[in-house]
């Protein structure tokens, strides 16, 4: 078991974006989760990944519990726990824009592993050149494309080297050729043993990923295999 | 032939009033029915100074009445700033300056002076624990000296190769002797008497003496007849003796006064130009002006980051506290004027903390470096509201912590946002460092005020003062331009 939850609810107001949601992700999973937009995906990611409380349920990987009841500052503890084995790429993105892509994918090791700079340097290198955008290494994020972006926050989570990896619309931003790129690459690293949960409703990408397919409606998550 | 007849009549009339238009003054005064004095009420007792009920008294407000009695015309008092009596007689915003004026060369040379009304004494106080002896001003070498600024007694250090502290007030002078700051102070006796009494300090000797006398512009010669006849009449009739008396300021001395003239032409004629010294020290007013404002800036920068942080709404234990206690500092720092805040740490705080009695440079930047760091923390707060809720987020889904995301992601951004907001806080702190000289620091502004008296006006030395100004700012300001541009570029 990599990563499990158990009843997880929230709403906002009156709106019920989800409730009683439980489900266990073991390793090698490749899940989609397919849902109308607003429907609630991305909270529900930010959920698993401690960046948004659910009001209910419990999340639990690497040996810790994300409790809706827990105080703040034990819920913060609880998160980074989880946050060791639990990777997540937004949608936005979102990286450093004071840093070239190269020191984006290593911020991770240095800050948080303590990784030596030149292993870390080393390990980001292979990671970017692993993702086609080892040539743009020296580039800052407004240099480069949204696909070229896509990439190096994928190499920096997996710079991280997460059991489970949250991915938020991966490919919206990618063509076809390149969303069949990434599709064999999250292939890859599953056969590696990464779980992967995408939150997507790119068919290209659920079709060649082989992917159990969750959907997310009226608040119920319902799983089927693919 | 009657119209020519009356325009001979008017003609006839007009010769008359173009000859007295020459120095109308006195008659201009005459039929005002008042005369206008400059005085500067925060020169205290005896000179002039509010009661409890705020009316003027003063033995100088006394004399100015009965000066006032004896011409016919009513006396109409006009607060200024002492230091800069000259100017605003010149400027016309009174008619006479009767106020501590000292009659010295360089006062004679600047405006026409009255027959003296009392004769003073330069007077030297020092620590009673005080080990060197006077001989002349010579054997003071070494001592740091204090004076009011602009006045005989400084006059005189300086023209002993002296380097006397300016100061702007008459009792902060026996205050730092006595906290250490100067080793001695050279004063008026009036002063001295009043304000150097103070128990461990003693008076070490009179080293001159000096005139009060009455200032008018020059030109007012018609005036200066006037008051010079009335101080006559008050100084023969005894009247002057008795209003001294009055204030316990009499003595031998002033019996001199009756035979006394006016310094009746000036020593010197007025140079307007600046000497190649004065240059030089100007330069060296600019340097003590730019070193400050880097030291108060570096102290702000550093003291503003950490307000900004505490500021947070971190999760840490106490940090509620903090926070209260760092946004308490930014407003009360903000909400007081920085002024305050200089004397206060200057002058208030070595009253209660005798071991805090802070050298003036250093409460110089501490106080400039303190009020600063509240501007800076806002600059850097809303730097760090600035920076993108994304890169937080990406930081800590990396599994970093809270202060961990904050340093390696949010500041480094949030402060390229501020660069701007710095550089023009750092353009107006520049301008700030001309307050410290209150707290006898002599920067560029000092220096402007000091080179006014020599050069006798302020146009020139202002100019140059102000170029000095503009050639640091404009460099930052078109620093702070570019950073602002290259913001915007992102």
């Amino acid at each position: 078991m990599r990563l499990a939850a158990q009843s997880l609810a929230l709403s906002r107001g009156p709106k019920n974006i989800f409730s009683n949601v439980s489900f266990t992700v073991h390793a090698a999973d490749v899940i989609c989760v397919l849902a109308p937009s607003g429907a609630g995906k991305t909270t529900l990611l930010r959920c698993l990944n401690g960046l948004d409380r659910a009001q209910a349920g419990t999340i639990t990987a690497n040996g810790a519990t994300l409790d809706a009841t827990l105080p703040a500052g034990a819920f913060a503890q609880a998160a980074r726990h989880v946050r060791k084995v639990v990777g997540f790429v937004a949608q936005d993105k979102h990286l450093f824009a004071h840093r070239t892509a190269l020191q984006n994918v290593m911020e991770g090791p240095l800050v948080v592993s303590r990784v030596p700079a030149e292993q870390a340097r080393t390990q980001a290198m292979s990671l970017l050149d692993r993702l086609g955008v080892a040539g743009r290494a020296q580039a800052y994020p407004a240099q480069l494309s949204g696909g070229e972006q896509q990439r190096v926050a994928l190499a920096r989570a997996l710079a991280m080297q997460p059991h489970v990896l949250l991915l938020d619309e991966p490919t919206s931003a990618l063509d076809p050729k390149r969303t069949s790129e990434v599709a064999s690459l999250i292939k890859d690293l599953s056969r590696e043993g990464l779980a992967v949960i995408a939150a997507t409703h790119d068919m290209q990408l659920v079709g060649e990923l082989q992917a159990q397919v969750w959907t997310l409606q009226e608040g119920a998550l319902l799983c089927a295999a693919a | 032939m009657r119209r020519v007849f009356s325009l001979l009549i008017a003609l006839g009339a007009l010769a008359p009033a173009q000859l007295a238009a020459q120095d109308r003054s006195w008659q201009t005064v005459q039929q005002r029915g008042e005369l206008r004095f400059g005085l500067d009420v925060q020169g205290g007792e005896p000179y002039a100074s509010e009661d409890a009920q705020g009316r003027l008294v003063g033995f100088e407000i006394e004399i100015a009445k009965a000066l006032g009695q004896t011409l016919g015309v009513r006396m109409v008092p006009v607060q200024n700033d002492w230091s800069a009596l000259v100017p605003a007689l010149m400027r016309g915003d009174f008619d006479i300056i009767l106020n501590g004026f000292e009659a010295t060369p360089e006062h004679a040379a600047r405006v026409r002076l009255s027959r003296p009304y009392y004769v003073f004494a330069e007077r030297l106080t020092a620590r009673a624990n005080a080990t060197w002896t006077y001989t002349n001003l010579s054997s003071l070498r070494g001592l740091r000296l204090g004076a009011l600024g602009n006045s005989q007694a400084w006059l005189m250090l300086r023209q002993a190769g002296l380097d006397p502290v300016p100061y702007e007030g008459v009792q902060e002078p026996y205050t730092d002797l006595a906290a250490g700051r100067v080793d001695a102070v050279l004063m008026d006796d009036i002063i001295a008497d009043r304000y150097g009494q103070a128990p461990g300090l003693r008076r070490v000797a009179d080293v001159a003496t000096g005139t009060y006398a009455i200032g008018v512009r020059p030109g007012d010669d018609t005036l200066l007849t006037a008051i010079n006849r009335g101080l006559d009449t008050l100084l023969r009739e005894g009247h002057i003796n008795v209003i001294l008396a009055r204030w316990h300021l009499g003595g031998t001395r002033q019996t001199t006064l009756v035979t006394m003239h006016a310094q009746s032409e000036p020593a010197a004629s007025p140079k307007h130009a600046l000497s190649r010294g004065q240059i030089i020290l100007f330069f060296k007013g600019a340097l003590v002006t730019l070193l400050l404002a880097c030291a108060a800036m570096a102290l702000a920068v550093v003291l503003g980051l950490a307000l900004a942080i505490a500021r947070r709404p971190w999760a840490w234990p106490l940090s509620g506290v903090v926070r209260r206690l760092a946004s308490a500092y930014v407003e009360v720092f903000r909400g007081t004027p920085v002024l305050l805040q200089l004397y206060l740490l200057y002058y208030g705080l070595p009253q209660v903390a005798p071991w805090l009695t802070l050298p003036a440079a250093a409460a110089a930047i501490l106080g400039l470096g303190m009020n600063y760091a509240a501007y800076e923390a806002e600059i850097y707060r809303a730097g760090i509201e600035a920076v993108p809720r994304g890169q937080w987020e990406a930081a800590l889904s990396l599994g970093m912590s809270q202060a961990q995301a904050f340093r390696r992601a949010v500041l480094p951004q949030a402060l390229r946002i501020s660069l701007p907001g710095m550089a023009n806080d750092f353009i107006a702190l520049l301008k700030d460092t001309s307050l410290v000289s209150v707290i006898t620091v002599v920067e560029l502004t000092k220096r402007l005020s000091i080179t006014a008296v020599d050069t006798s006006g302020w146009l020139v030395p202002g100019l140059f003062c102000a170029a000095l100004y503009f050639a640091m700012s404009y460099p930052l300001s078109l620093l702070a331009r570019r950073l602002e541009a290259g913001l915007a570029k992102q």
